[in-house]
């Protein structure tokens, strides 16, 4: 076995290493004193690490935290991104600026000009095409075009 | 988890209770100061509060709150380095003198200086390695870094640890710093 990296020998030693690669690296140390003295080494940091305990007598964060989830539960439902105004600010502009366009557009916007004839005539093309008609016979060849054009006049005479 | 998903504020507090003194203690040797880690972890936890609907137990809850605390000393120090302050980075890095024996005190000190000295990175992954128990894969798993970049950022930082520690490490072993380099 060739010598082994650094961290393999740090793998060893924090035992994160499987029993078979761990018993051939095992086995390479047995016989490289260079590798040998660089396990010892890191051994020795490792143990010495150990000494630094952190207290155990942490603060108890509770008291704290609670009263910031109660004011955090009051100020709204979680889903509103309370910590992030900027971001309901800019929503709703836009959410009012897409408003005041649509309202502005309706106003302002002229009504399309009416178009009897050309819609009447249109409804005859489709008519037509729909029943197979124009297979046989042009639009004006089938009579609907003036059956409907004075079903239409007559209609509009009955209106007061 | 699902009973603060709705909003049950005692649940948190029972979380809180289980997990707070690691959760500092993690933060306390990153950061290297008690307020700042008081600081970070009580963010964490209102986090996990606001957070709480939306997650998914495909990981321990302890690794996915430890990714919280260390993404917010990892945010803490950018902020820290951008107006020049960082905390955690005040000690000097300054090999000990060796005196003829290390008190437990002294050691202690000399290897808290010595982690702290570190860069942040390699602060990081050394308190997750070492301290917390995490393997190099949990220790990608908490940092979201791969493995292979945890591996040379623990060998770096192992390293760097063992020179600055070499004479205590010395002295713990019964040699002088000049016969541990011989």
């Amino acid at each position: 076995m060739s010598c082994p990296d650094e961290g393999e020998l740090i793998r060893l030693i924090a035992g994160e290493l499987e029993a078979g690669p761990a018993d051939r690296l095992r086995g390479h140390l047995g016989e490289c004193d260079r590798c040998a003295g660089l396990l010892a080494e890191l051994q020795a940091t490792w143990q010495l690490m150990e000494t630094w305990q952190e207290n155990e007598t942490s603060a108890d964060l509770w008291p704290t935290l609670r009263l910031a989830v109660e004011s955090d539960t009051r100020r709204g439902p979680r889903w509103i991104p309370s910590t992030r105004p900027d971001l309901l600010r800019a929503a709703a502009s836009i959410a009012l600026a897409v408003g005041l366009g649509w309202t502005a557009g309706t106003w302002i916007t002229p009504p399309l000009p009416a178009q009897p004839e050309a819609n009447g005539q249109m409804q005859v093309e489709e008519l037509v095409e729909s029943l197979g008609l124009d297979e046989f016979a042009s639009v004006s060849a089938t009579g609907l075009h003036a059956t409907l054009m004075s079903v239409e006049e007559s209609e509009s005479e009955a209106t007061p | 988890m699902s009973a603060v998903a709705a909003g049950e504020i005692a649940a948190l507090g029972r979380l809180v209770e289980r997990h707070q003194q690691r959760a500092q203690r993690l933060a306390r040797r990153v950061t290297g100061s008690a307020d700042l880690a008081e600081d970070v972890v009580q963010d964490a936890f209102l986090r996990v509060y606001r957070a709480a609907d939306r997650y998914r137990p495909t990981a321990r809850f302890t690794t996915w709150l430890h990714r919280i605390v260390v993404n917010l000393c990892l945010d803490r120090h950018r902020k820290w380095r951008t107006v020049g302050d960082v905390p955690a980075d005040r000690p000097d890095r300054q090999t000990p003198t060796p005196p003829d024996s290390f008190s437990t005190a002294e050691t202690r000190d000399a290897v808290r200086r010595a982690v702290l000295a570190l860069p942040h990175r390699q602060r990081l992954a050394v308190v997750l390695h070492r301290f917390e128990g995490y393997s190099m894969r949990e220790v990608a798993g908490v940092t979201g870094w791969s493995e292979s970049a945890v591996e040379s950022c623990l060998v770096r930082a192992y390293r760097q640890l063992r020179r600055d520690l070499a004479a205590l490490a010395a002295d713990s072993r019964g040699k002088t710093p000049q016969e541990e380099r011989d």
